[in-house]
């Protein structure tokens, strides 16, 4: 059962002569344990995608439904409920606390969603599988870049959502970080069953896709 | 509170600053509330004292004690609530000390002002060249037996005894008879005091040539007793401002600075309130240290004052002015958190 719909979405920006139609007719479905990869170039319409698709911004017309729910039926706090506990964000900037250590990034999460997260062995065992376990006491000031993104990819799933969102998470990385990431996000669809949607304009990411889709002018079309 | 306390914890240096700041701010403002109130104390301390509810003067005096006379006549029989002050500026000297500007009280021995005088030490006044002074002249180093001069009186006042709190004007207050007040005013005979006091606060003089005022009217009369409780308010008012800006500006800029991390934890689902309460929480702390700090060093100041520096470090007052300054806090820490209230997730969408 898909966890992430949008059907026949359509989003369009501005009025009169400033209309700007972003998506045109927009389906798609996200399954769990299953990779899709947006891909398109620049204002093909990719992030909107995104945005409508993290309950972000209500489409112009069309429905999105999130682990069964349809987002245009909720008020704004049982939207940011609904992402709290259903998705995962990893976005381009990390934009850590500073003033918060790696592990109080993840009590943060606790103070505001109490049942459901991962516990003590499973948010373990998942930065062991980041590399990023012995960090748990550093500050964001005292990590690398791509330290900071395994925390913020650690963060989005700390809260076990059953669909993870990333925007562009390559886009300032060269090709052995790219395989790196690219590995990661296909174990966190197939080992951890999570359904992971990636917005991206960078090919090297196809090899670990199961399904790509491709953005042009507002259409998404699956790639065959 | 999570996000606050961390911080601070974090950023010590940038958390120290505002807090000195709202130290000296509070230090500023907790000494100034207790040199008002001290100061206001000393002006009518022996008033409160008498534990009177009005004042009654001659009508031309401008409701000024020191002006006016009254009569006998005018006066009327009075009560067992009413009695007789009279009232002279004087300057008293004595041999080994500097000359002292006091106020001299002449009361009537058989009324309830010089009955209910509480001495410290020794007797009240006996004979008109017998003084019950404040206990300030013996801070100075007087002694009962010890003789003042007062004014050109050739013949010497013996201090019998001490009261506590007895200033009126900013000045010690030396207890006599009403004669010696006679004789220190050089009065021709006729008026028989300055003012009727009264603890019955129904009492009303029936002569026209007399009126009848409320304690806190009278006070409020006191020469520069207003003007300078008005300075300080004004003083204190302009801090409290200048606090909630400081707390304000100090916020907003590191509000501003936080926005785009509170974009991504909106965009992740973290309510408003979370944040909003992290704003607010971390004002009201930053205040809440920069108050115990600032209220250690007015402990600090107050037991290394001298007794002679008029300030009085009442607790109930300074902890409403601490009050004030959270809520200053609190409102300004609510001033950036419209910008926080706006923060749009999407804006951290795309890069």
């Amino acid at each position: 059962m898909s966890v992430l719909t949008l059907q026949h979405v359509d989003q369009v920006f501005g009025t009169g002569s400033a209309r700007v139609q972003v998506l045109h007719d927009v389906s798609f479905a996200a399954e769990p344990g299953e990779l899709s990869l947006i891909v398109g170039p620049s204002g093909s319409g990719k992030s909107t995608f995104l945005t409508i698709a993290g309950g972000l911004l209500t489409p112009t017309s069309g429905t999105v439904t999130v682990a069964g729910q349809t987002y245009s039926d909720r008020t704004q706090k049982a939207r940011d409920r609904l992402r709290l506990e259903s998705i995962g964000f990893v976005l381009q900037a990390y934009h850590l606390l500073p003033y918060l250590t790696v592990a109080d990034q993840f009590k943060l999460v606790d103070r505001v969603k109490r049942t459901g997260n991962l516990d003590a062995a499973a948010l373990q065992a998942l930065l062991r599988q980041l590399g990023i376990d012995q960090l748990k006491h550093k500050f964001p000031a005292e990590l690398s870049g791509g330290q900071q993104q395994r925390v913020a990819i650690a963060r989005a799933l700390y809260p076990d959502p059953a669909i993870v969102l990333a925007d562009e998470p390559t886009a300032a990385l060269d090709s052995p970080r790219v395989q790196v990431v690219g590995q990661l996000f296909q174990a966190l669809a197939r080992e951890r069953g999570k359904a992971v949607v990636i917005v991206t304009h960078d090919v090297r990411l196809d090899p670990f896709a199961d399904h790509v889709f491709e953005m042009q002018d507002g259409t998404l079309t699956q790639r065959a | 509170m999570f996000l606050a306390l961390k911080e601070i914890r974090k950023e010590k240096l940038r958390s120290g600053l505002i807090i000195a700041m709202i130290v000296l701010i509070s230090y500023l403002i907790f000494i100034l509330t207790s040199l008002a109130l001290g100061l206001a104390r000393e002006n009518t301390d022996a008033l409160d004292a008498w534990g009177v509810d009005s004042v009654t003067l001659n009508a031309n005096a401008n409701v000024d004690m020191r002006q006016s006379l009254i009569t006998p006549a005018q006066a009327g029989p009075l009560s067992a609530d009413e009695a007789y002050i009279g009232q002279a500026s004087v300057v008293a000297k004595a041999k080994g000390h500097a000359k002292l500007s006091a106020v001299f009280i002449g009361l009537k021995a058989s009324q309830f002002v010089a009955r209910d005088l509480k001495l410290t030490r020794g007797h009240r006044p006996t004979t008109a060249h017998e003084l019950v002074v404040d206990t300030s002249l013996a801070d100075a180093g007087h002694e009962l037996g010890d003789t003042l001069k007062l004014n050109a009186d050739p013949k010497p006042y013996t201090i019998v005894g001490f009261t506590a709190h007895a200033k009126m004007n900013i000045a010690p207050v030396l207890y006599g008879q009403l004669a010696a007040w006679q004789t220190l005013k050089d009065l021709m005979p006729g008026p028989i005091a300055s003012a009727i006091v009264s603890r019955d606060a129904g009492y009303r003089a029936k002569d026209r040539a007399l009126q009848t005022y409320s304690l806190k009217t009278f006070i409020n009369k006191l020469p520069g007793y207003s003007a300078q409780n008005m300075t300080f308010e004004l003083m204190i008012g302009f801090l409290m401002v200048i606090s909630l800006i400081v707390i304000a500006v100090f916020l907003y800029i590191l509000t501003m600075q936080k926005l785009p991390n509170y974009a991504v934890l909106r965009a992740q689902g973290l309510p408003s309130r979370v944040l909003v309460g992290a704003t607010v929480s971390q004002s009201l702390l930053l205040v809440a240290a920069g108050l115990v700090l600032g209220t250690a060093l007015t402990v600090i100041t107050a037991v290394a004052m001298p007794a002679s520096v008029p300030m009085a470090f009442d607790v109930p007052v300074l902890a409403l002015v601490g009050v004030g300054l959270l809520a200053m806090a609190l409102v300004g820490g609510l001033i950036p958190v419209r910008s926080v209230l706006r923060v749009d997730p999407v804006s951290v969408i795309g890069g």
